[in-house]
């Protein structure tokens, strides 16, 4: 199930972002871990239309969440969103991250965004090919731009235009949500 | 700061200051209601660019232009952060901005000068430039100084009725600390 975060869920919030920090995961453009009164203080300031949504197992354990930002170098500009998504590390690889991406999609047309964007490591392959799989294209590529660990590395910008029809993998998803919505 | 002010011809390029922060702001609104920038659809205040310009690590600098009499400045340059992201400390967003009134006279290319010229001094490793797809002689300087096309993020921008795409340009620099 898939739900809008709560204060309460802070502590694990940062818990899942600070594995995303370790070495060889190339998920976050932060090196400094987090606490849950930052993730508290995040919360509080990701109002309407953006957000945060958990992931949440049948027995009750938030195993991922995502959140829908303003696009960090350009924070003002109305109607895109800034894609994050972390699933926590025993639980990778399966189903949990495509399920967060189409919450993200189907909340963003609710709100009424027009495209998203995922700001993303070239090296972080998944990530970039599950996006890829729900009609991201690539947009830029920044050479060399970040400094992570001492090594530079490439960062990519892909954008989902929410007007285009939906690849069929994405349609999957976002109808088993739908179903788990009704 | 070494090497400021500087003259070239009757232009004067020293440091911004706090006190400058009116008149910066003023000829960066007067870009974004002309949809020249590419900042976003609302006017930046004051305090949002004085955060942005100076409540900043040391490296991140910003150059104004002005007529040598204590008057308003005709133009600024900044090497901005591109975002609080903690990857970033060595990448430099480039941005220059003119009075409507002071245009035509070079302040633009000089301001944007000297900026790449401190650059490597300052330790930037790639500098950043977000543009409009026009005016086209932009997009030509750009190329001229050794900017390569990173891509472009499709409408994404407000200006007027469209919604506009904006380019991202990235320069590596050379001889950086």
């Amino acid at each position: 199930m898939i739900r809008p975060a709560r204060e309460e869920d802070a502590e694990v919030l940062a818990h899942i972002y600070n594995q995303a920090m370790k070495p060889g995961i190339y998920a976050t453009a932060f090196v400094t871990p987090v606490t849950r009164e930052n993730r508290l203080v995040w919360l509080r300031q990701l109002c309407p239309p953006f957000g945060v949504w958990v992931y949440v197992s049948g027995s009750g354990e938030v195993l991922g969440w995502c959140s829908l930002s303003p696009f960090a170098p350009r924070a003002n500009y109305p109607l895109i969103a800034e894609v994050s998504a972390y699933v926590e590390e025993n639980h990778r690889f399966g189903s949990i991250g495509g399920h967060l991406l189409a919450c993200m999609v189907i909340e963003a047309r609710r709100r009424g965004f027009r495209s998203l964007v995922s700001i993303v490591f070239e090296k972080n392959v998944v990530s970039i090919a599950g996006c890829f799989e729900a009609g991201f294209q690539p947009r830029a590529t920044l050479y060399a731009a970040a400094t992570f660990d001492k090594v530079h590395e490439n960062v990519s910008w892909i954008q989902k235009d929410l007007s285009a029809p939906d690849p069929p993998v994405l349609r999957r998803l976002l109808d088993a949500l739908r179903a788990e919505e009704q | 700061m070494n090497a400021l002010p500087i003259r070239r011809q009757s232009i004067s390029i020293r440091r911004l200051e706090p006190r400058d922060i009116g008149s910066a702001a003023a000829i960066y609104n007067q870009a974004i209601v002309s949809g020249e920038s590419t900042y976003g659809p609302d006017v930046i205040s004051e305090e949002r660019l004085r955060n942005e310009l100076f409540d900043a690590p040391p490296q991140f600098e910003s150059y104004a232009c002005d007529g040598n009499d204590d008057g308003p400045v005709y133009g600024w340059a900044a090497l901005a952060r591109h975002t609080h992201r903690d990857i970033y400390d060595t990448v430099a967003e480039l941005m220059v901005f003119v009075s409507a009134e002071h245009r035509r006279r070079g302040l633009g290319r000089a301001l944007a000068e000297h900026a790449l010229s401190r650059a490597p001094q300052l330790g930037f490793r790639v500098l950043l430039l977000i543009v409009q797809p026009e005016p086209a002689f932009l997009l030509a300087w750009a190329m001229r100084h050794d900017f390569r096309s990173a891509g472009r993020l499709s409408g994404v921008l407000p200006v007027g009725e469209r919604w506009q795409d904006i380019l991202v340009f990235e320069r590596f620099l050379e001889g950086s600390r």
